[in-house]
């Protein structure tokens, strides 16, 4: 522990907190509060009293910037450690970085929305005591931003799928999914923003996004992740506090909020938990050692934490679980074998690889999943023998897409495991297309905002994602050669097997190996 | 929605495993008795039915020098439940309702 | 052919007006439209396809251009047994209305318009 002794103080961190927070608001006087904070009516919402707003943490900048100084200082240390030492030899395998290759193009572009969303509420919240937990979380999330490009920069010196991650965000199919998902919520109310990524997302989701990643991590040798990730944890934390006391302070100053807050919650459990799909194949699918299935991590961090915890507390309120939460909770059954299916058979046009589960892997699905998975089983036992006659499945068009959340639509009927749901609405004369019910229930109540959704496979129609062919679109995309397609005989594949069959020596580890390295955006 | 007493209801939190977080998962196993720890790859959960503490005291002595509760900030990955106190001596988290 | 409405514009809660034009509304595709093509009960093809074709396209042109190279690519599928060894509908939500496909019949004559999903399974 580096942290120098405390100097006494006068003042228990209550009163410092009050003196150095919320002492330091003022009332204004030459301008209206509304034309100091003209963002905080047209959403319905009703404030009377802004001091009502708890922090738990009761953070200072003085601690604040302490503790993050710490936490850096430590993840650095490990970066540092396991680059020297060529730490990325001892993964479990190359193909457990396609799960990393997901996070820096889905998720670290994100972290830098949500720091720029929280710097907007930092400025426009009404009250002093909100405003300076944005402003922390502000800084929390572009200290993500930066600290997750850090960690994953050094596999880009050996490994395909991360040298374009930011200019692939903005363009490539499946990351529309976690763009548009964050730019839904950057484009709504400081409100919604707050029950949206505050709440919804990260007190509800978040565990299930961060911790099965960073345990993954872990378990399959990837210390510099593992680091960032519970580094970031420790801010999700507060958090995950800042989301939970937006919720009860909406609820608490006005009967009125209580319907506006559940649409939302309805809505954004529902955004959240598609976007979560790309989770789900990962645990089941992309770690070549397991840390738990999807259904096990949803039952543990949802159904037990969410459900029988934190709505039951909601309940007092007036709020019940989130609509279409049954639907969730019947697809933890089979929602990540739809996941990697799809990204499977469109795997051609991605940054990761894809592989058919070997048996191994296939034995453990079995075990996870026995209801589900001997179904799923025939589709694989399909594609081992269109690949021994010379097949790989990779589809010759383009999918079917969800005006909402924009994932191919591969999600199917409850009750059969082999039929796509498909849902539409007409409004003003034209058809939109769904995946589910909850992606319906949300156009249907803002058609306006969401018929405007820049879907990947409508531009690519209309001329605008590099011309007509699909390598004008891959070229488009900046995928070079042994970005994606098929993990086995792949670029990454191959250098892995020459790096250990070369294991005693260092020879042949060259950063050059990976030709399209530091050829970034 | 089967209704389930807020004493009930299990609280918890997730902790780094690593050296330094030893004294604080031992404190907090000895302060609430009821409470369960599992294991997972790089993590310890701790849960309590209704509420879980941590105690300055009860760490400065497992750790053998000063401790303040701000410093549990570096230990915590993610709780469940509401904070309900973190002042200088001590940290509780609980449901409201 | 005019679509009718199926749900009604909602209040819109926002700062100034707030009312931008879809990003795929039929006239970007000119005498084009979207087609979504689902064989339903096949999970081979995860997800229906979209395609883009000319409204006026001859039901066999789209048959043999369109459809068949695509479904090829399920090794079960066997192009030679023509359109005959599907029946042949229109999806919407969870309801069937059957599509008489027939040689001569153009897309727009079929009654498919701007991403309709026509949907087929086996007989």
């Amino acid at each position: 522990m580096t942290i120098a002794p405390k100097a006494p103080r006068k003042l228990s961190m209550k009163d410092r907190y009050s003196a150095l927070t919320r002492d330091l608001d003022w009332e204004p006087s030459y301008v209206s509060p509304d034309e100091l904070f003209p963002q905080t009516k047209f959403e319905g919402i009703i404030i009377h009293d802004w001091s009502k707003w708890e922090d738990p943490f009761r953070l200072t900048v003085d601690a604040y910037t302490k503790y993050q100084a710490e936490k850096d200082k430590r993840l650095y240390a490990v970066l540092d450690g396991f680059a020297q030492s060529q730490g990325h030899l001892s993964l479990t395998d190359a193909s457990y970085l396609n799960a990393m290759k997901l996070f820096i193009q889905g998720i670290a572009p994100n972290e830098y929305n949500a720091h720029r969303n929280f710097a907007m509420l930092a400025r426009h919240l009404n009250g002093g005591g909100p405003r300076f937990a944005a402003l922390c979380q502000c800084l929390d999330e572009i200290r993500h931003a930066q600290t997750e490009i850090h960690t994953l920069a050094n596999y880009n010196k050996y490994y395909g799928g991360f040298h374009s991650f930011l200019h692939q965000h903005e363009r490539v199919w499946y990351l529309s999914v976690p763009k548009s998902f964050f730019e839904d919520a950057l484009s709504a109310g400081p409100f919604e923003w707050l029950i949206s990524i505050g709440f919804s997302f990260e007190y509800l989701l978040t565990n299930l996004l961060f911790v099965p990643f960073m345990s993954g991590a872990s378990f399959n040798g990837d210390l510099p992740t593992m680091t960032f990730g519970f580094s970031a944890q420790s801010d999700e934390s507060r958090h995950m506090t800042l989301g939970l006391e937006a919720i009860k302070f909406l609820l608490e100053q006005d009967e009125r909020n209580v319907p506006i807050v559940q649409y939302w919650l309805d809505k954004w459990f529902w955004r959240g938990y598609r976007l979560l799909a790309l989770v789900a194949q990962m645990l089941d699918y992309m770690l070549p050692r397991k840390v738990m299935s999807w259904k096990e991590a949803f039952e543990l961090y949802f159904e037990e934490q969410m459900m029988n915890g934190l709505f039951q507390d909601l309940a007092y309120y007036g709020i019940r679980p989130p609509l279409h939460v049954d639907k969730a909770i019947q697809e933890k059954e089979y929602v990540s074998h739809q996941a990697y299916w799809i990204l499977y058979q469109f795997g051609h046009a991605a940054a990761f690889t894809t592989s058919v589960p070997t048996d191994e892997h296939m034995k453990w699905l079995e075990e996870q999943y026995p209801n589900t998975f001997p179904t799923y089983k025939t589709l694989w036992e399909k594609e081992k023998k269109n690949i021994e006659n010379g097949g790989r499945h990779f589809i010759r068009g383009l999918p079917q897409l969800c005006q909402v959340c924009q994932i191919p639509m591969g999600f199917t009927e409850a009750d059969d495991p082999f039929v796509q749901a498909q849902r539409e609405s007409i409004f003003e004369g034209e058809r939109y297309n769904f995946c589910s019910d909850g992606c319906q229930y949300i156009f249907d109540h803002e058609p306006v905002k969401y018929r405007q959704a820049w879907l990947p496979v409508h531009q690519i129609y209309q001329g605008n994602c590099g011309g007509p062919t699909l390598p004008d679109v891959l070229e488009w995309y900046n995928l070079k050669p042994g970005d994606g397609g098929e993990y086995l005989g792949s670029m990454d594949h191959q250098n892995w097997l020459k790096w250990h069959g070369e294991a005693d020596s260092a020879e042949g580890i060259d950063e050059g190996d990976a030709a399209y390295a530091g050829k970034g955006h | 929605m089967t209704t389930i007493p807020a004493a009930e209801r299990p609280v918890g939190v997730d902790i780094q495993e690593n050296e330094q977080n030893r004294a604080v998962i031992e404190a907090i196993e000895a302060d609430n008795p009821e409470a369960t720890v599992r294991h997972m790859p790089g993590m310890v959960r701790v849960q309590s039915p209704g509420k879980l503490v941590i105690n300055r005291e009860s760490v400065e002595e497992r750790i053998g020098r000063e401790w303040e509760t701000h410093e549990f900030q570096l230990a915590i990955i993610s709780y469940f439940g509401h904070i309900k106190e973190w002042d200088d001596d001590q940290i509780l988290i609980a449901w409201d309702h | 052919m005019t679509l009718h409405d199926t749900i009604s514009a909602p209040a819109i809660h926002a700062l100034g007006d707030y009312n931008h034009p879809s990003r795929s509304a039929k006239e970007i595709y000119g005498d084009d439209m979207l087609l979504m093509v689902w064989w339903k009960g096949n999970p081979w093809f995860v997800a229906a396809a979209c395609c883009r074709v000319p409204e006026a396209m001859p039901w066999e042109t789209f048959w043999a251009e369109v459809f068949v190279p695509y479904h090829e690519e399920d090794p079960d599928f066997d192009a030679s047994k023509g359109w005959e060894q599907f029946d042949w509908f229109l999806a919407v939500n969870r309801t069937e209305a059957p599509v008489e496909v027939a040689a001569g019949k153009s897309l727009a004559d079929l009654g498919l318009t701007h991403k309709a999903v026509l949907g087929f399974k086996n007989k």
